[in-house]
């Protein structure tokens, strides 16, 4: 796909950038540099966590995928969902990398046309699956994907890495973030002059800095579908803050949340994501058939106008396309305050990415 | 001496020889590339324009394995919707005026459809048949077709008023909604394929829908 390429995109973000100094020096020093959408949703500080740990892992903690894998997850991942924010972000990144637009360009070639042989093609095509849930992604995948020659950790880490980047997609496309004016310049002439120089500092200020996540005790919401990363401690640090921290957030009752989670759960099939959404349900007194009526109708009368609308707008975030979704999200946030926003998209976020990651639970 | 020239003679020729093809394979490649982008460019453009076909996940599907004539089992959702006493009204109208007229009450229907998450899977005269739950997987298939049906009825008086506006005459819909079980895929021959739905449900969804006639209504849902 070239640079030209058309990805259907509103021309105004649904949440405006503020500016926030303390936020702003945080994420400097955990990562060295802040990425466009930091300043959109830096008003719900257990997003800005979750984010601050996916961009980290990305760039700090890769173990067992390839630099140029990392990109290709970036790539697929972009294509796949349409993200315009996250496709400029990915080929300013590779750019600063030192990769020639041709190298790109090759890259995409070679993704879309499946000239990669053995492991990498089996793991482009379940990326793209992982990507659109549809059919769902199931244990035959990554079993043959194992088969083909990539080792059970790094194919723990692709499926981590990717829900991790499809979990900020989940605030890219709806809040329709515009792409980082880097990408206009990294595709400058001028640039291509000064590129060794600018992607050369950008590196030593990315190099200098270095988050670390320490092993926590994989206890509370969803433990179960964190099981398996108990090999990649930081991937699960990263997921158990920001699930603990979204479950104790007072934006949100918790009961919208859990709904949110069994709604999302529910449209990608995911049968993991649903049974502990409706666990913690009936943790705050909400049984289980009332549930299922929720399930089964997408409405009940049981529920305040908030939780329907809510809900209803939560499913359209498990398989979006940008132009559809972002007129949604810009009629669901009338009347609502950013922070009620984002934690509306954050719980349907960590849906999403329940339901990705359990693919890694059906195979243990 | 002469023979050290010779070797060195013909060394040369041999490297300029060498340099010249290197610079046009490079020059090949580079117009390869170069076509290569193009062809993906059209490629792109064209699965744009095929979306208007049949649904986006279906173009995939075809980009990534190909055409086939493989079709699956599933549980579907069915809208049809027909206007009442079309014929009538095409007989006292110019026929580009007819066809205004149509376009626009499709337009308006299809991005109705599409809102409530179905897809219309073709026109048939002054008919449409949409499906609700293919070809992605949807729970909550049944009450989007129902919605969707009150959101048609509500878009249809919003056009009516801009027919009257025009001077045209009023338009009236019967809608029949039923779920059950088809094979869906993309179906017909080489020369003219259709992503649709085959299975009883089609049929017994347009009997309902004209049944909207004989009980005076104009939407009719079977015990779904």
């Amino acid at each position: 796909m070239s640079e030209s390429v058309v990805m259907p995109w509103s021309s105004e973000c649904v949440l405006l950038a503020e500016r926030r100094p303390h936020l702003v020096q945080e994420v400097k020093q955990k990562l060295g540099m802040v990425p466009q959408v930091f300043y959109h949703v830096g008003s719900l500080p257990w997003v800005v966590g979750g984010f601050i740990g996916v961009f980290a892992y990305g760039t700090q903690h890769l173990k067992y995928i390839s630099r140029e894998f990392k990109d290709i997850i970036h790539l697929v991942n972009a294509h796949e969902t349409s993200c315009r924010y996250c496709y400029g972000m990915a080929r300013m990144m590779m750019k600063l990398n030192g990769l020639s637009d041709d190298k790109i360009a090759k890259l995409e070639q070679n993704m879309y046309m499946f000239e990669r042989d053995g492991w990498e093609k089996r793991a482009t095509a379940l990326l793209r699956n992982l990507s659109r849930m549809n059919p769902r992604v199931g244990i035959e995948d990554v079993r043959e994907l194992e088969a083909a020659g990539m080792s059970r950790e790094a194919v723990k880490e692709m499926v981590f890495y990717s829900s991790m980047n499809l979990f900020v997609k989940r605030f890219t496309i709806p809040l329709a973030i515009q792409p980082d004016n880097m990408e206009g310049m990294v595709s400058s002439p001028i640039f291509k002059f000064v590129r060794p120089f600018i992607g050369y500092m950008a590196n030593k200020t990315m190099r200098k800095v270095r988050t670390s996540f320490q092993a926590i005790s994989n206890k509370g919401p969803f433990a179960a579908i964190l099981e398996p990363l108990n090999d990649l401690p930081e991937a699960q640090h990263i997921l158990r803050s920001m699930i603990d921290d979204a479950w104790d957030s007072t934006v949100l009752p918790r009961r919208t949340k859990a709904l949110i989670l069994a709604v999302v759960g529910r449209t990608l099939e995911c049968r993991f994501t649903v049974d502990e959404a409706a666990r913690l349900l009936e943790n705050e007194g909400y049984p289980r058939d009332k549930l299922d009526k929720v399930l089964t109708y997408l409405h009940s009368d049981d529920l305040d106008p908030f939780d329907n609308k809510v809900i209803n707008f939560a499913r359209g975030t498990a398989r979006m396309q940008p132009e559809q979704i972002q007129k949604q999200c810009r009629e669901f946030s009338a009347g609502l305050s950013s922070e009620e926003l984002l934690e509306v998209l954050g719980v349907a976020a960590i849906a999403n990415l329940m339901a990705r990651l359990s693919v890694l639970m059906e195979k243990s | 001496m002469a023979y050290v020239l010779t070797s060195m003679a013909l060394l040369i020729v041999l490297a300029s020889f060498l340099v010249v093809r290197w610079y046009a394979c490079k020059r090949k490649i580079k117009q390869l590339g170069m076509a290569l982008d193009t062809s993906l460019q059209d490629l792109e453009n064209l699965q744009l324009a095929f979306n208007r076909f049949a649904p986006h996940s279906v173009i995939e599907d075809i980009i990534a394995k190909g055409l086939s004539t493989s079709a699956e089992r599933c549980d579907v959702t069915i809208l049809f919707a027909d206007l009442v006493n079309f014929t009538g009204i095409s007989e006292h109208l110019p026929p580009e005026q007819l066809v205004q007229m149509l376009n626009g009450y499709f337009r308006e229907m299809n991005r109705v459809i599409k809102e409530h998450r179905g897809h219309v899977s073709k026109f048939i005269g002054d008919g449409l048949l949409a499906l609700f739950g293919v070809p992605e997987p949807n729970p909550w298939q049944t009450p989007d077709a129902v919605n969707a049906a009150l959101a048609m009825r509500r878009a249809l008086h919003t056009y009516n008023g801009k027919l009257a506006e025009q001077g045209f005459p009023q338009l009236q819909f019967g809608i029949g909604i039923h779920y059950g079980q088809v094979v869906a895929g993309v179906i017909g021959s080489q020369d003219l394929l259709e992503y649709t739905v085959i299975g009883d449900i089609v049929n017994t969804a347009s009997r309902i829908e004209t049944l909207t006639r004989k009980f005076g209504v104009d939407i009719l849902i079977s015990a779904i």
